[in-house]
């Protein structure tokens, strides 16, 4: 998962995205986990386990999931991954460029 | 000499009199019996697999577990020859919730479906049923749903059909009716301590508002450093919202 995010995000740097975590690890994983994997985006930490206030209200029952959600705020695509994902977040913002 | 004969003939008529009435009981004390052997060796088995090194624990549980399958048989057998009484029921129900997967067999809900219907020991073996996908498990689970007088039972069998369909799309429409079902009939059922309809009711309102096509519901949280965050924040960017672990 985290090489495809890490070169996601590096073709889409100059674009208006993000990818946005919700992490369930405790605070020392996490930590950990964004050094060894040289994770530069931004996370929400969801209180150190995996039924924490923000996957509940969620309702996520496995991990990852995965929602893309437009510039509006409106979820457009629900557990894409790999090319799927990159294909969602390029029309996404193909369709921001055409309004 | 005829005293004699008439005593001993007394004898042995109380004798058959006493087998007679308590055939019933001898059923259910055999059933008790086996049932209480094999747990029994299952919690001295525990009790030393404890005392053992954390390291070795493991291991010790995978080779050295009771088997339970002689005690398995020996229940089947009593069930196969007693199908109607009470205690069958509490026979099966044992074996259903220490088969691990392996599938009930037909004649086994037949006999359940004939003799087992309305009681309200049902319950456990119908929420042992929560993996099985086999075509005789769930005609079981609609004849319980559909026939059974045992409200928990009936509440039971809704629950595990929900559980089925959870994670299949083709089925939203069926599920939505299931939980509905649960929540307005069966808001008291508890399974393993949790009163399901409630949580089930919750998580399918939440995935709703969660539908494609909706509004994504505002996060307000803090990031690892306590700094608060909000979704919104990012109003303006695609955004890959990411629910992630480092396991």
């Amino acid at each position: 998962m985290y090489p495809h995010e890490r070169s996601l995000v590096e073709r889409l740097k100059d674009q208006p995205f993000t990818i946005l975590g919700v992490n369930s690890d405790s605070v020392e994983r996490y930590k950990k986990a964004i050094k060894e994997n040289s994770i530069t985006w931004p996370s929400f930490w969801d209180g150190g386990k995996t039924g924490g206030p923000i996957a509940t209200a969620w309702a996520v029952r496995g991990w990852p999931t995965i929602y893309v959600i437009d510039a509006k705020g409106v979820i457009r695509y629900k557990n894409t991954r790999g090319k799927a994902m990159d294909e969602a977040v390029d029309a996404l913002l193909k369709e921001m460029q055409d309004e | 000499m005829k005293a004699k004969t008439l005593l001993v003939m007394l004898i042995a008529a109380t004798g058959i009199a006493v087998a007679q009435t308590n055939t019933k009981d001898k059923v259910a004390d055999q059933i008790s019996e086996l049932i209480a052997t094999q747990d029994a060796a299952v919690a001295k088995f525990m009790d030393e697999v404890r005392a053992l090194p954390r390291e070795k624990q493991r291991e010790a549980y995978q080779t050295g577990y009771p088997d339970p399958k002689e005690t398995m048989a020996a229940l089947s057998a009593i069930v196969e020859e007693n199908a109607a009484d009470p205690a069958s029921l509490k026979a099966i129900s044992w074996i259903s919730t220490r088969n691990r997967g392996e599938a009930m067999k037909p004649e086994v809900f037949a006999v359940l479906e004939k003799h087992h219907l309305d009681s309200d020991d049902l319950s456990d073996v119908v929420l042992s049923l929560y993996g099985a996908r086999d075509e005789r498990a769930l005609t079981f689970l609609a004849t319980v749903v559909e026939k059974s007088k045992a409200k928990e039972a009936v509440g039971s069998a809704l629950y595990v059909q929900a559980m089925q369909m959870e994670r299949d799309s083709s089925k939203a429409e069926q599920y939505k009716a299931i939980v509905d079902k649960l929540s307005t009939d069966h808001a008291d059922l508890e399974v393993r301590g949790r009163k399901v309809a409630a949580v089930m009711k919750a998580t399918l309102e939440a995935k709703e508002k969660l539908a494609i096509g909706n509004q994504a519901p505002e996060i307000i949280g803090k990031d690892v450093d306590g700094k608060e965050m909000k979704l919104s924040d990012y109003r303006g960017k695609v955004v890959v919202l990411d629910f992630w672990g480092d396991w």
